[in-house]
């Protein structure tokens, strides 16, 4: 498996890996020293730290669903012993703060597990009904956590999907450096590569209607939480990037809201009546 | 003597019979008038609520009745708050938004308005993400897509089109284009609302809603200013259309068993239903009118004919023809018809405005073009009734008249 950030964003994606506390304490505007006194957050940084997932366990009264719920989690992680550490969080305590307003759960349905990757991504929710039978659900590939974690911070994904079998990939990588460096995007787009080849990324590929065999580098532009806005195989230019962005941006129900009175509240519809760029599918 | 004399003193012979079948006409038409200017203002409104609503799927309590849609999040009843989170962590396919909502009174120099929370897109929004390996699969959303870019200056005005907004604050409020009209408030303005302070960020677009007498504000301040706990009276969501059709609903159903889904269309369906009903009750009474208001016309006048045959006879004695005979007795059945066509119009657009807001908690104003159609049933039921009693006057024979009194 080869996943590579772009050469600029190395060092930003060195600090994920290296320092889960203090990303997850900025996210919700605590300081450091709160969160390194959160012991939520500091069980997940040093899960992070092994690149192994925390399962976590979000849970307000002690009661039987939560000591179920645990229990099950328990039980998961005889099975996920090698890649994943338990977690248990008590959203009324205050040393756990930190934690709760990391992931804003303070209103979400208890008890709650969380599978947290190594890179801070949450990669599955189970709200109130947790089955150890459906916890590897929670385990994704590198390539899809990578992609997850700039998702979930509102920020817009640059995938490109190339390896050694496909064509050169240069004009495809430019295009995507031209695209992360443009100041309109460059605060709110990440980028990410994968290896086609991988066999662990073949069921994100599936869903992204990638093929493992692609002979051509494949760019997948996808906006929060999930969506493939585009998709652009072979060479691409970093115009057709952002005219791809902007078509998604002004656009609405392309399969047709049923707000009433009009299909598209903004009054511009919308992307697919507009001409697409050349290699360019939506 | 001429047409318009006769007729004058003819009415004036027997007032209290006059009054009597004036104040029937009156009474029906009023009915009628009333109905037909509460229902149209009140399909009208919903008509203006729907083509602004982004939402077409709403999550209300199981006891909240769909039969009044203003009320949706107007009421005692609560749902959890949690429900948002549910719902925005499932795997249900094409939702694209949510609004929680949570209405409380606020008074304001002695004026009520509705302190709505809302919560902002940023509460939530990450939380989609979170359903797993799935979510590059299938479809989350049918609008435009967010690309994190920062909000434009009038972002928050759009919550009237949207529905929901990306940021708020716990001290912002925005203002509805009627409170702030009647407040005098504009963006920068401070106000307080159940003791505390809040910051005017925006006023929002005249939307002719109820939302134009609203505040709204983030939806954890309401909750903790109301002491009503993490709760809210209903979730719009807004939906895609292909996947309503795909059993959206039935999804949000399963998920949320304890809350009542239901669509716009359902919305609509009652209120269509209700206006029909409206309309069938407004054809009750017209049929009423022409039938009893009809009869006691014809009774009156036929009544009127035997008591002065008389006189009639001696009419005809002295020259007059039996078309003028006719007119006398139409002419005072039109004139009962004019007065109780603008009578009924006058008193039953009064009901209907003072008493509309309340019954179908709409505005309601005027409505001219029903003069016309006061007129012309109450004119017509009076001409129509009257007209064989009026024949059979002028067809009388003088002599027979004298002979038999």
């Amino acid at each position: 498996m080869l996943v590579r950030s772009f050469a600029f964003l190395a060092v930003a994606g060195a600090v994920w890996t290296a320092g889960s506390v203090a990303r997850l304490a900025s996210a919700a505007d605590a300081g450091t020293a709160s969160a390194a006194a959160s012991p939520g957050l500091a069980a997940i940084a040093r899960a992070a730290d092994r690149h192994r997932y925390a399962y976590v366990v979000f849970w307000k009264v002690d009661g039987e669903p939560t000591q179920r719920t645990r229990a099950a989690v328990d039980a998961a992680m005889e099975t996920l012993r090698d890649k994943a550490d338990a977690v248990s969080v008590c959203v009324a305590a205050p040393e756990e703060k930190a934690t709760v307003d990391a992931f804003k759960v303070a209103r979400a349905p208890m008890p709650l597990v969380l599978a947290v990757a190594p890179n801070g991504a949450v990669t599955k929710a189970w709200p109130a009904d947790f089955q150890p039978a459906t916890a590897a659900e929670g385990i994704v590939s590198a390539g899809m956590a990578a992609c997850l974690k700039p998702l979930q911070d509102e920020k817009l994904v640059l995938l490109t999907v190339h390896n050694a079998n496909t064509a050169s990939a240069g004009p495809a990588l430019e295009a995507a450096a031209g695209f992360l460096a443009d100041s309109r995007f460059a605060a709110s787009a990440a980028g990410v590569e994968i290896d086609p080849a991988d066999p662990n990324e073949a069921k994100f590929l599936a869903d992204l209607k990638v093929s493992p065999t692609v002979d051509q580098p494949v760019t997948v532009l996808l906006a929060p939480p999930g969506k493939p806005v585009a998709t652009f195989t072979g060479a691409v230019t970093t115009a057709q990037i952002i005219a791809a962005v902007t078509d998604a941006k002004n656009g609405c129900c392309p399969d047709g809201k049923c707000g009433p009175g009009e299909c598209c509240p903004g009054g511009k519809c919308g992307p697919t009546q507009k001409p697409s760029a050349k290699g360019v599918s939506k | 003597m001429s047409l318009g004399t006769l007729v004058w003193r003819e009415l004036l012979e027997r007032k209290a019979q006059m009054l009597t079948v004036a104040f029937g006409i009156i009474l029906g038409i009023t009915t009628l008038i009333a109905i037909r200017t509460i229902s149209f203002y009140s399909e009208k409104a919903v008509a203006r609520e729907l083509d602004s609503l982004g939402a077409n799927v709403l999550v209300l309590p199981k006891s909240v009745s769909l039969q009044d849609y203003y009320a949706a999040d107007m009421h005692d009843e609560v749902i959890p708050e949690e429900y948002v989170m549910r719902l925005t962590m499932s795997d249900l396919q094409g939702v694209d938004n949510l609004s929680p909502k949570l209405c409380v009174p606020v008074t304001i120099d002695e004026r009520r308005y509705s302190l709505t929370g809302i919560l902002p897109k940023s509460e939530f929004q990450a939380k989609a993400a979170w359903a797993g390996a799935g979510i590059f699969s299938r479809p989350i959303g049918c609008g435009a897509i967010d690309v994190g870019e920062p909000a434009l200056e009038d972002d928050k005005k759009s919550l009237v089109r949207k529905r929901v907004i990306k940021d708020l604050a716990a001290d912002e409020v925005l203002v509805g284009a009627d409170v702030a009209a009647r407040q005098g408030l504009k963006e920068g303005d401070s106000l307080t609302l159940l003791d505390k302070a809040f910051t005017v960020v925006a006023v929002l677009p005249e939307t002719g809603t109820v939302d134009d007498s609203r505040f709204f504000a983030h939806l954890h301040t309401v909750q903790e200013l109301a002491g009503t706990g993490e709760v809210v009276n209903c979730i719009e969501i807004v939906g895609c259309c292909k996947e309503i059709a795909a059993g959206l609903v039935e999804g949000v159903n399963t998920l949320l068993p304890d809350a009542k889904v239901v669509t716009v269309k359902q919305v609509v369906d009652t209120q269509i239903t209700l206006n029909r009903l409206m309309e069938r009750l407004s054809q009750i009474f017209l049929a009423i009118i022409v039938l009893v208001g009809g009869a006691g016309i014809a009774n009156a006048i036929s009544a009127n004919v035997t008591e002065r045959k008389r006189e009639i006879g001696t009419l005809m004695a002295l020259g007059a023809e039996s078309g003028l005979i006719q007119r006398i007795f139409l002419s005072k059945a039109l004139l009962l018809g004019l007065v109780g066509g603008v009578g009924g119009y006058a008193l039953g657009t009064i009901l209907a405005v003072t008493l509309g807001p309340k019954l179908a908690g709409v505005p309601v104003l005027p409505m001219p073009s029903l003069v016309l159609w006061a007129l012309a049933v109450s004119v017509g039921v009076a001409l129509a009734a009257s007209f064989i009693p009026a024949w059979r006057a002028s067809r009388l024979d003088p002599v027979a008249t004298f002979r038999e009194t």
